[in-house]
């Protein structure tokens, strides 16, 4: 393996006093991947939005040792009677819903639910989304023409609907709803990561590498994949907000899993029992955590779409 | 011209078959059977093959393929399960009750979002504008769309009283087109309409200011600030440019609208497509559920449709071949 | 007001007097403070042509842009520059609008993307006669057809687009724009340098055609001194963000006093002189030096055949000749380095030093 030619002296003011020259071995992805997370990071509403979600991941996990009460689990009164729409208590920190079970448990256990959905979204639609966009991206041709005529349809399906009725027809299922989820979100992000490969693909120094005998697996792995990183991660990112709305959309139009205890779900029992306005505080939980959670998504987002596009940086 | 209108015409129709066939075989490949609802009436076997031939259940999945197909041609969608009438008849005056929440709500969402977003995006880099701009509009885009409607409904319907909530009204005396023009409709549609605008506004938003932030280093805003023209003249010319690539992004977007106007629909009850596409599903009728996802499709396809040829007014360059 | 009006009213606009003193631009970069321009000073008397000379990135369009305030915010400006007697450096946008165009026009470097893409060239024409004239549309559009008119293009074009144009058109319509308030000053950066050399010519001479019928002030900002000797009274020269030498542009090009004017020259073909030996081309060695850290002495030392250790520590004082000044510590000894830097060995000294 050779090394690039010293380039040509830069004329003028800007000259290339700093900048070390790429050589033909390009970069590994983890260093890559660890540079764009550290650029993020310097972003300051993006740190918020990490704050946000760390804490949202804390609580996720210790869920089950928080709650203080089954989230299925009918609260009585002393008299013996079901404990229905009471306001916040000490025994019930944040009341109880229209079934008597405790909404505290019921929240600390939708926790679980959004960032398990949001978390295997990711890994799935970040996966194949990078998969098929590299591949096509980079070997064009037959793969290619299939890929872009697949999501010019795709792009057609209206993405509710589409969920609403296949969970519906499969049965609602958190592994039916991320099963749904990942079929409806990895082409948009396999297109956009297809023209950032396409970019990449042209640079001189993969040219280079080419004529140096190195293998398209080399190229992928070292020159591609460490520059579409940026791109990948931004499209993760939307991913898990993407799924964890629809996961919460579906649930709020009573297609959740019924077996687990979503916001998505707390919302729809408390709006279809007709409480919205009584039980402030079977609605305001789910709602503001739901907010808090998406919104941290996109501040991240927003950070690594203001890296990818060089002419949103400050100047 | 008319050849690309065409040409663009005929790959909407490719489009709305593919939609239409994977539809079809979705509702027929999956465990869930159709004929389910109907046997559970406990009818006898001569009723029940007749009602199956009625809704078109018999022979191979081709054949109910192509009959399905042949059927839509001459805009027969079959007959409702649950209303025992044909779907179009159930279907058409819900279209244009989608409508008047989505259009205008698009519309307006995407209008003052574009408005605002060139305020921000023509703001100081970093300044107090831009930073709370952009953190408001992020944040917002993160409200869940039944968040935004309890929001709405909570506040100004239950609490204040303001609006009502449910539905569009009770027609009366008025029929016909008339209904729409009657102020207790206007009153009807305020909330659903704000929470579409509200729902729709932020993206259009932040995709603006991105615009706006890009073009305005670009030569030709140097050379309109070097003409001595008011600011904002200065600023209309960043967000006209912008407002190409904003079009490109509605493209992909509108599926995702189109999808937050169903759910808005239910939180506000309005009888609408999308409501309907919900409660024929929860109600396990097939044939009207298949044809508001249908519906919605075309929707979509036609807004891109659109889409396109309005691009091409905005952008002289833009040759149609 | 009518188009007659309006034509009488703008002709009526005398050529102005610039006279720029002390200016200095810093860029505020995210690796420091770049000092792209320090204490430039030139006067264009009014009715006469300035050539601004010099190698791409010495800060000649940073001159020009700081005249016109369009420097990126938060750039550091000091200094005066007299539009008239009214000092035009560091205003805002909204105490600009009124000097911008109607005293001080632009013809810019690159019309390639200098017009707006979606609007008809008409419409910017009229856009900018409007801001500052209270003429309807149609006596503004009237104005625009002038305007192609003086610059060779059919009226009939107006009505297109930029991307309809070609390179040489597109530079045309720019010039209309910028003489359609006629203006008593106008900036020309670098206007002819996106151009084939056919091109240059024609529009140069289109430049100077305008310049003897309307008699306004220009500054030429422009790398070719060739077109600085056929065009302007006055030159220019510009090194590494510093005036280094200035006077009538005979006695400039003619017997210069600084080195890199005598290198700039052996850059740039000339006609042989009869009996003389033909001159070869020779392009000075090396690169102008990073000013976000300037050599402490002379800016040219670096790439000076004739430097001397005091040229690298000290900068030089501006030595006057006549009406001719120059920055160098040796202008006493001008004749001798104008003999030697006609020879190709005194730089391929340098170069093989470098």
């Amino acid at each position: 393996m050779t090394v690039a030619p010293d380039p040509a002296p830069v004329p003028g003011p800007v000259s290339s006093s700093g900048a070390t020259p790429i050589t033909i071995r390009g970069r590994s992805p983890w260093a890559a991947a660890w540079d764009s997370l550290r650029l993020m990071m310097r972003d300051s509403f993006a740190l918020i939005g990490v704050v946000v979600l760390s804490v949202f991941v804390v609580l996720a996990v210790l869920a089950p040792w928080l709650a203080p009460y089954d989230p299925f689990q009918a609260m009585m009164t002393e008299a013996g009677r079901l404990n229905r729409l009471s306001p916040p208590t000490a025994a019930n920190p944040f009341g109880t819903t229209g079934f008597g079970q405790d909404v505290l448990s019921q929240f600390l256990y939708g926790f679980r639910v959004a960032l398990m959905v949001g978390l295997v979204a990711a890994v799935a639609v970040g996966f194949i989304s990078t998969l098929f966009g590299v591949l096509s991206g980079y070997f064009g041709g037959l793969v290619d023409d299939v890929l872009m005529r697949i999501t010019d349809v795709a792009l057609s399906i209206p993405t509710l609907p589409f969920a609403i009725v296949a969970v519906a027809l499969l049965g609602p299922s958190i592994e039916n709803i991320i099963l749904v989820i990942t079929i409806l979100f990895w082409r948009n992000g396999a297109r956009i990561i297809r023209s950032a490969v396409l970019t990449e693909k042209e640079r001189v120094y993969v040219k280079w590498a080419r004529a140096a005998g190195a293998s398209h697996f080399h190229i992928i792995m070292r020159h591609i994949l460490p520059n579409v990183f940026r791109v990948v991660f931004l499209w993760i990112t939307m991913s898990v907000a993407f799924a964890i709305l629809t996961e919460a959309s579906l649930s709020f139009l009573g297609l959740g899993d019924p077996k687990a205890i979503s916001w998505g779900q707390m919302l729809n029992t408390a709006f279809s029992s007709g409480n919205l306005r009584t039980a402030w505080w079977w609605v305001v939980p789910p709602s503001v955590a739901l907010v808090l959670l998406v919104s941290s998504l996109y501040l991240i987002g927003r950070a690594y779409e203001e890296q990818t596009n060089p002419r949103l940086r400050r100047r | 011209m008319r050849a690309y209108i065409l040409r663009r015409l005929a790959q909407s129709v490719l489009v709305v078959w593919a939609v239409t066939t994977i539809m079809f075989f979705m509702f027929r490949v999956m465990p869930a059977d159709p004929t389910a609802i109907l046997l559970e009436r406990g009818l006898t076997d001569e009723a029940r093959q007749a009602l199956l031939e009625r809704w078109g259940l018999t022979g191979s999945l081709w054949d109910q393929y192509i009959a399905y197909l042949g059927n839509l041609l001459q805009g027969d969608f079959g007959a409702s399960f649950f209303y025992r009438k044909p779907v179009w008849e159930v279907l058409f005056p819900l279209i244009v009750n989608t409508l008047w929440i989505a259009v205008p709500g698009l519309l307006l969402g995407a209008a003052i979002g574009a408005a605002i977003g060139t305020a921000v995006g023509w703001a100081r880099r970093g300044g107090k504008l831009e930073r709370s701009g952009i953190f408001l509009a992020t944040v917002i885009r993160g409200v869940p769309n039944f968040v935004i409607g309890i929001a709405l409904l909570t506040v100004f319907s239950s609490t204040l009283g303001w609006f009502p909530g449910f539905g569009m009204g009770d027609p009366g005396e008025t029929t016909g087109f008339a209904r729409y023009l009657t102020l207790d409709f206007l009153h009807h549609l305020t909330l659903p309409l704000v929470a579409v605008i509200i729902y729709f506004l932020p993206e259009n938003l932040l995709l603006m200011r991105s615009g706006v932030v890009e073009n305005r280093t670009e030569d030709y805003i140097e050379l309109v600030r070097a003409k001595g023209v008011p600011q904002r003249r200065v600023a209309w010319h960043a967000a006209r440019n912008s407002m190409l690539p904003l079009i490109t992004w509605l493209f992909p977007a509108l599926a995702e609208t189109i999808a937050g106007i169903v759910v808005i629909e239910i939180v506000f009850s309005w009888p609408g497509v999308g409501r309907e596409l919900v409660l024929a599903v929860t109600r396990q009728d097939y044939p009207l559920a298949q044809a508001a996802f249908f519906l919605l499709a075309v929707m979509i396809v036609l807004a891109n449709l659109a889409a396109d040829l309005v691009y091409g007014k905005l952008d002289p360059r833009v040759v149609y071949k | 007001m009518s188009l007659a009006e309006l034509n009488a009213r703008l002709a009526a606009k005398p050529a102005a007097e610039l006279r720029v003193d002390g200016l200095s631009v810093t860029y505020n970069t995210a690796r420091g403070p770049f000092h792209a321009v320090e204490d430039v000073g030139f006067t264009v008397p009014a009715g006469t042509n300035l050539g601004l000379v010099g190698e791409s990135g010495c800060g000649k369009s940073t001159v020009v842009k700081a005249l016109m305030g369009l420097l990126p915010e938060g750039t550091g400006l000091t200094g005066r520059a007299l539009l008239d007697g009214d000092d035009i450096l560091g205003l805002t946008d909204d105490a600009l609008r009124d000097v911008r165009w109607n005293r001080i026009a632009l013809i810019t470097q690159s019309a390639m993307n200098s017009l707006d893409p979606v609007y008809s060239i008409g419409d910017q024409i009229v856009e900018a006669i409007r801001a500052h004239e209270p003429v309807g549309r149609a006596t503004a559009w009237a104005r625009a057809e002038e305007m192609f008119a003086l610059v060779g293009l059919p009226a009939a074009r107006l009505t297109e687009f930029p991307h309809m144009f070609s390179g040489g058109m597109r530079q045309r319509a720019v010039i209309a724009m910028a003489l359609a308030l006629n203006a008593g000053m106008l900036l020309a950066d670098e206007p002819t340098t996106a151009l084939d050399p056919i091109m240059q010519s024609q529009i140069m001479a289109r430049i100077r055609g305008i310049h003897a019928h309307m008699r306004r002030s220009m500054v030429l900002v422009t790398h070719d001194i060739a077109v600085v000797a056929e065009t302007c009274e006055t030159t220019v020269v510009m090194y590494a963000g510093k005036v280094v030498e200035s006077g009538p542009t005979g006695q400039v090009l003619g017997r210069p006093l600084h080195p890199y004017t005598m290198g700039l020259q052996n850059a740039f073909p000339r006609l042989p002189v009869r009996g003389a030996p033909r001159q070869p081309l020779i392009s000075i060695p090396g690169v102008v030096p990073n000013l976000a850290s300037p050599p402490p002495g002379c800016r040219f030392a670096g790439r000076c055949p004739f430097a001397a250790d005091l040229c690298r520590t000290t900068p030089p004082p501006v030595a006057a000749a006549g009406p001719q000044q120059a920055a160098c510590h040796f202008t006493d000894r001008a004749e001798e380095f104008r003999a030697a830097a006609a020879l190709p060995e005194t730089w391929r000294k340098m170069r093989a030093a470098a």
